[in-house]
């Protein structure tokens, strides 16, 4: 049997006993301020913490369409949402990848799918096959064997199943919405469980002078809100870890060049894909995101390479619908600030750092915010050392993202403009230039255990960008290659004739409920 | 651009169990007739006694496709579910191959564990670990009921058995004995000599595989991720700087990993000369029950959790998302889970699944 532990601080060093943690304030609603409290008061609702949000309906929030990763599908699990109820408020579709078109070269298309290539074998990876047969007439493209590749292409979906044996068992998906529609989702979750919102638009905020810790936030109406621990949800503005406690932010604008994006929505087109599409342009690149009612479309650009005018005039040109309503701008400096938990204040969403949304991972950040401050939630409002460790972890999330994105630049022949020769030919993070040469030299990819984007999607995007290894693994060359290419030919069969297989991605939207009522 | 030429031979440098079960290993990813792959004998032999394996050794059985049968009969396998330490003052410590309690609402068993510590009596962390519970008991089950905290395990053999098993496949695939003379494309040697610490690494254009003895299971543990990193980076015969560099950087976080818990085990939370990862790993355990996990563990979360405690620590809080149930709940059912485990304990006996 073991003593009572005691649970006040034990470290003798006079410190006197620690405040029990028991409000939390978030400023700022948002797909970042809601998604926080839904999460926490979902799992914290019942830990004697209480939970405010404070957001003013004054305020623009940034709402452009949104692409996801498999991950959301936990976060609104663990939350209690109903996926057809889900998909049918936000005007959702399913994404089974992302096409990026025109990166390595003018007239490129390459998916970078939510799954491996190939099937697994025990042995030696797919893609080194491939690279022994690539100059084969029949090989084709690597994506050729990803059956979500081929089920995008065909405008298919169908949900992953559950018996390992099945091909169809080797994908994931996530989700394209409305980014504007899941706040107020997510609202109806959040104060279902506790939290409590208050309309306001924050005027100032005041720090404790002894700590220079925040001690409250005052609205324009005069309300004091205080709070252990606030968490800074206010977008690029970053109105409590930047304007109240001047954290400092780190630039990764010479890797990551772009500035500016400017989005509009347009008349859908054509069938309802079930992938964001990325297209290359000059200095930069335009994003499309099917929604159900509309279709959500971006242009990401460098404003040292490309004015505001050419970015406009290039994305209206591209759209494949007739625009719904009026262009607008957004400014921002790609980076992260220097500590995203400072003092007590946390900054979740676009106030604790921006990475394009090249590979769909502004919510995931989120999610993964939330995520570290849940395992790492403080009992008392002393936590430093709990800071020290979720910043520790949110930075190598947000390099190694950062270090992916950088790839899809820097691995270009493109050489027609100013922009695509800076990208070719810039000095990359070192961590990224031994991963290249690693993959190169033999297309192995290195491991890391923990990181967003796993071996299959570093293997997607350097063969898409025309990154082609020198040599391969060497036992691929003792089988014959009549072999090789007769199981090549079998797995091309074998994805296509499982996505025939797959309903229609409208369709399966229709006939399971998700739709929204018109 | 110059075509490098397959590894068409490889020399093993070793002896015993040891060299054997490498050979096997290598033997098993090459096609036959592809690469001779020879023993190359340095006395180093010492097959008396046991060799422990951990649970990952499953994935080299199912590439041999050798039963549980064959293990019995031909290397006395008997199941082993935890890895135990004789420490520097002769205490004894098991690392479980198996979890304590059950998690949920979110939150690791352990931190349920500290908040029912902190308003009442508990037992013993080990009373809710099925693996522990089993082996103190002796009996055994190759698999928790439904419920109850899961494990794996691993085995305790006999060298000269489990030497002359693998042996024997190695030959049949192939494996030869030679002379030191024999040239081969690729030398792998293997560290023999308990006054050997040095790295696994690529050294003078040949590979060395470090022996590892300090934590039973770990002998066979560093041979196999050798093997199974080899393959992974497998170079041609120019044996290019970039994969012997991620080979030997992999290779050097392995060993850092291991030296973290026999440091951890030897001398305890205060020790000298402890690596970043593994302060990190005590100040947020004491802090908060919780163990960080690095790039390339060896060690599971519940055998770290196992080390910490036997070094006396203790978090000052415990994980919030463990106050959700109130507290007469909490202790019914950590009640429970123990009951759960001495029931199935005695079941097991009666039934006379002894180990």
């Amino acid at each position: 049997m073991l003593p009572s532990l005691n649970l006040v601080s034990n470290r003798g060093d006079g410190l006197t006993d620690k405040q029990k943690l028991t409000r939390i304030v978030i400023i700022g609603g948002g797909t970042a301020g809601w998604m926080t409290a839904a999460g926490l008061s979902s799992m914290l609702g019942q830990a004697g913490l209480s939970i405010t949000l404070v957001e003013s309906e004054a305020i623009g929030v940034v709402g452009v369409g949104e692409a996801t990763l498999p991950h959301i599908r936990f976060f609104n699990e663990a939350i209690g949402i109903d996926e057809a109820e889900f998909m049918a408020a936000t005007s959702a579709t399913f994404k089974l990848g992302i096409e990026f078109c025109d990166w390595a070269r003018i007239g490129d298309s390459y998916i970078h799918p939510f799954g491996d290539f190939g099937l697994a074998n025990a042995g030696i990876g797919f893609h080194q096959y491939w690279r022994r047969m690539k100059d084969e007439a029949a090989t084709g493209p690597l994506d050729l064997y990803s059956l979500p590749v081929i089920a995008c292409r065909a405008a298919k979906f169908q949900p992953p199943s559950d018996d390992p044996r099945s091909v169809m068992s080797t994908y994931r998906y996530a989700y394209q919405f409305d980014a504007l529609k899941y706040a107020p989702f997510l609202r109806q979750h959040a104060e279902a469980r506790g939290a409590v919102r208050i309309e306001g638009k924050v005027v100032d905020v005041a720090l404790k002078p002894e700590t220079g810790d925040i001690a409250s936030v005052r609205l324009e109406d005069g309300q004091e809100v205080a709070a252990d621990l606030f968490i800074d949800c206010t977008g690029f503005f970053g109105l409590l870890i930047e304007q109240a406690l001047e954290t400092g932010y780190e630039r990764w604008t010479d890797w990551l060049p772009c500035d500016r994006a400017v989005a509009a929505p347009c008349v859908r087109a054509g069938p309802l894909l079930p992938y964001t599409r990325a297209t290359a342009d000059r200095a930069g690149w335009r994003w499309r995101i099917p929604l159900q009612n509309r279709t959500g479309n971006g242009h990401v650009y460098a404003s040292d390479f490309m004015s505001d005018e050419a970015a406009e005039r290039a994305l209206i040109e591209g759209l494949d619908g007739a625009l719904i309503s009026d262009p607008r701008i957004l400014r921002f400096v790609t980076g992260k600030r220097r500590k995203l938990w400072n003092r007590n204040c946390i900054a979740i969403g676009l106030s604790g750092g921006f990475l394009e949304p090249l590979e769909s991972t502004s919510i995931y950040l989120i999610q993964e915010g939330i995520t570290k401050l849940l395992e790492h939630f403080p009992q008392t409002t002393d936590f430093s050392d709990d800071a020290g460790e979720y910043n520790r972890l949110i930075d190598l999330e947000f390099e190694r993202v950062r270090d992916f994105l950088v790839l899809h630049y820097h691995a270009t022949e493109r050489d027609d403009s100013d922009f695509w020769t800076y990208m070719r030919t810039m000095d990359i993070p070192a961590s990224l230039a031994d991963k290249m040469e690693l993959f190169r030299t033999r297309g192995r990819v290195a491991a890391y255990d923990h990181g967003l984007f796993l071996s299959p999607s570093w293997v997607a995007v350097y063969l898409g960008q025309r990154v082609i290894p020198d040599h391969y693994d060497l036992r691929v060359d003792n089988l014959p290659a009549d072999d090789i290419a007769n199981h090549m030919e079998g797995l091309r069969q074998l994805m296509q004739s499982s996505a025939r297989g797959m309903s229609d991605h409208e369709a399966y939207m229709r006939d399971h409920g998700m739709l929204a009522a018109r | 651009m110059m075509q490098g030429e397959a590894i068409s031979s490889i020399a093993i440098i070793g002896s015993g169990v040891r060299a054997w079960f490498v050979a096997a290993c290598l033997a098993a990813r090459f096609p036959a007739g592809t690469c001779r792959i020879c023993v190359v004998p340095d006395g180093a032999d010492d097959d008396t006694g046991e060799i422990f394996a951990r649970p990952t050794i499953r994935r080299v059985h199912q590439l041999l496709q050798i039963t549980e049968q064959e293990l019995a009969g031909l290397a006395g396998a008997q199941p082993s579910l935890f890895a135990e330490r004789v420490k520097a003052d002769g205490k004894r410590v098991r690392l479980p191959f198996g979890v304590y309690g059950v998690d949920r609402g979110g939150a690791d068993f352990f931190q349920y564990w500290v908040r029912a510590a902190s308003l009442g009596q508990v037992s013993d962390l080990s009373a809710y670990n099925l693996a522990l519970e089993m082996a103190r008991a002796g009996v055994f089950v190759s698999s928790a009921p439904s419920g109850l905290p899961v494990f794996d395990y691993g085995y305790r053999f006999s060298r000269a058995g489990y030497g002359k098993l693998m042996r024997k496949w190695a030959e049949a695939a192939g494996v030869t004995v030679a002379g030191s003379a024999a040239p081969s494309d690729l030398v792998v040697r293997l560290g023999g000599h308990r006054s050997e610490p040095r790295m696994s690494g690529w050294y003078d254009g040949g590979l060395f595989v470090g022996r590892r003895s300090c934590v039973p299971g770990l002998e066979l543990h560093v041979l196999q991720t050798a093997v199974e990193r080899l393959i992974a980076l497998l170079p041609d015969r120019r044996f290019l700087a970039c994969e012997t560099r991620e080979y030997d950087r992999l290779a050097r976080a392995e060993h850092e990993r291991i030296q973290d818990m026999v440091d951890l085990l030897d001398d305890g939370a205060t020790g000298e000369s402890q690596s970043d990862a593994l302060k990190r790993k005590l100040s947020v355990f004491a802090r908060r029950g919780r163990v960080p996990r690095e790039d390339f563990e060896v060690f599971t979360g519940p055998e770290w959790l196992a080390a910490l405690v036997d070094a006396g620590l203790r978090p000052v809080e415990y994980d919030r998302l463990a106050d959700k149930i109130d507290a007469r709940e909490l202790m019914t059912w950590l009640a429970g889970v123990e009951t759960a485990i001495a029931q199935t304990i005695d079941k097991l006996a009666s039934a006379g699944k002894v180990a």
